[in-house]
């Protein structure tokens, strides 16, 4: 009782100085943009109202639910292929040696390339040309994650189990999935942040609709409030799937690792 | 408590590690057999090879060379030295993992109950390993292996991280099991007294390449053993003299 109180004192305490940051940050943005047009810095006040009307006219919903769409599917699709390839890999001497230098180099190339590349292959495509570079830039990160996961399984729990008769699909289950879990959420969770942006970052150059492309049309416009908004969505979007998901998940999965004393 | 039929045969067993400097032979010849019921101690130099022998007879290591003979279907427990847990479940779920293969529910649950409760980790059934201090999982590691109602027990210096209240009461919960079972154990140990205490028979290995240079029997009935009686005392000296015989030629080996 008295160390779960003070755990949760400490989350607050924690709390209060992260929000404390974020309102310095505010107070910071507030005081600068009195000093300069709103063209080149908006107040917060005016990202805000750009909020609003974005929230009126539709737009905001629109866009994000579109956005949102294509990043869960490329990166399902990455999240899938990864975890499939990094089965086929380490259970495969001569595919490791195939593939693995091929992820390094997919990893080396920087996105725009493959985003114009998206965009000459399959031109300003709604939705191909972002899912396209999800997948492409988020796969590696994927599949290395999940590669060396698979790779520090302990085979001497594989051993024991042995010794005690465990079927083979009692291991899988029991053994191999348990330790492949974890680092499935720690995988999710690494590539998230490369997948969000790659999908803003192919919608910016290469579609016509979604976050990316708003953002995109309202520079060209001048509005720069509402690239703020937007910028402020982006975040609100990331802290929600972070700590409303994938952070309790993490918690959930790896309950074991943590020590109880 | 013997049978005339060993449940387990080593025959001239030969390995070799492949190492820097070549191969470096750590089993040479070693020859035994270990009957039903009866508690059998390997004893001997850190290293010298007695849990690749123990790894072998759990089908763990491949011998290079010698023959091992098992009963088919013979049920092998094994208290590693190092506890082999699984961190994602639970002290009982560690457990129930193993037992589910041999056992039916209930009588698992209820051999389960009466392990933890011998070996004082009731309290934390529901505890995930990483919960637990070094000397609870080494209770758990045992109290795993004797949950399954083995025909053979291994262990690798199964008490070795125990205080010495932990130490009597596993070993009593061993003892306790091995005189309602009747299983065979198999055990690796640095301790004379122990090895004496416990064993009906005790190997003594030599240093690399570890080979059986001397048995002892200790005839006695286990609950009539007390440490202070000179038959008992007198082998744990004889095994001393063997363990320290050693000491004794190191100026000899060393002439420079």
């Amino acid at each position: 009782m008295k160390t779960s109180t003070s755990k949760a004192n400490a989350a607050f305490q924690k709390g209060l100085i992260g929000a404390a940051g974020i309102l310095a940050v505010l107070i910071l943005w507030h005081s600068l943009s009195e000093n300069y047009h709103s063209l080149i810095l908006p107040s917060p006040k005016e990202a805000y109202a750009a909020l609003q009307g974005m929230w009126q006219s539709g737009q905001l919903r629109r866009h994000t639910i579109i956005t949102f769409r294509r990043t869960v599917t490329g990166y399902a699709a990455a999240l899938l292929l990864g975890l499939v390839t990094a089965l086929l890999v380490s259970a495969s001497r001569f595919l490791q040696s195939l593939i693995r230098p091929l992820i390094t180099v997919a990893q080396v190339i920087p996105p725009v390339i493959w985003v114009v590349l998206a965009v000459v292959w399959f031109g300003i495509a709604d939705d191909i040309t972002p899912i396209f570079l999800i997948f492409i830039v988020t796969f590696p990160v994927v599949f290395v994650s999940l590669f060396s996961g698979l790779q520090s399984i302990d085979l001497r729990l594989v051993e024991m189990a042995v010794l005690y008769r465990c079927p083979k699909a009692k291991i899988i289950a029991d053994i191999y999935l348990p330790a492949l879990v974890s680092h499935f959420v720690s995988a999710i969770s690494l590539g998230l942040s490369f997948a969000w942006k790659s999908t803003i970052f192919a919608e910016f150059i290469g579609s016509s609709s979604g976050i990316g492309f708003a953002i995109s049309m309202a520079n060209a416009n001048l509005e720069t409030e509402k690239l703020f908004a937007w910028a402020i969505v982006l975040i609100v979007l990331m802290f929600g799937f972070e700590y409303g998901i994938l952070s309790p998940l993490t918690k959930r999965v790896t309950r074991w690792k943590q020590d109880g004393k | 408590m013997e049978s005339n039929k060993p449940i387990l045969e080593l025959n001239q067993i030969q390995k070799s590690f492949r190492n820097n400097n070549g191969n470096l032979r750590v089993l040479q010849d070693v020859s035994f057999q270990v009957y039903p019921g009866e508690i059998v101690a390997l004893i001997g130099p850190s290293g010298c090879g007695k849990t690749t022998l123990l790894n072998i007879v759990a089908g763990l290591t491949a011998p290079d060379r010698g023959g091992l003979e098992k009963p088919a279907g013979l049920r092998l427990a094994f208290a590693f030295q190092e506890p082999r847990l699984l961190p994602w479940k639970t002290v009982e779920d560690n457990i129930r993992f193993v037992q589910g293969n041999f056992l039916q529910p209930a009588e698992a649950e209820e051999i389960r109950e009466t392990l933890l409760c011998g070996a004082g980790l009731a309290k934390y059934k529901n505890s995930y390993p990483a919960e637990l201090s070094g000397g609870m999982k080494q209770r758990l590691e045992i109290v795993r292996a004797l949950s399954v109602k083995p025909d053979l027990l291994l262990m690798d210096e199964p008490f070795k991280s125990l205080d010495i209240a932990l130490k009597h009461r596993l070993t009593y919960l061993t003892l306790a099991e091995h005189g309602r079972e009747g299983f065979a154990v198999l055990f690796i140990t640095h301790d004379p007294e122990e090895a004496v205490m416990l064993a009906d028979r005790v190997l003594v290995f030599s240093d690399k390449p570890a080979k059986i240079c001397q048995e002892i029997t200790v005839d006695q009935p286990r609950q009539e053993r007390n440490i202070k009686d000179d038959s008992i005392y007198k082998k744990v000296e004889e095994l001393l003299a063997y363990l320290l015989k050693d000491l004794k030629q190191i100026p000899r080996s060393n002439p420079n």
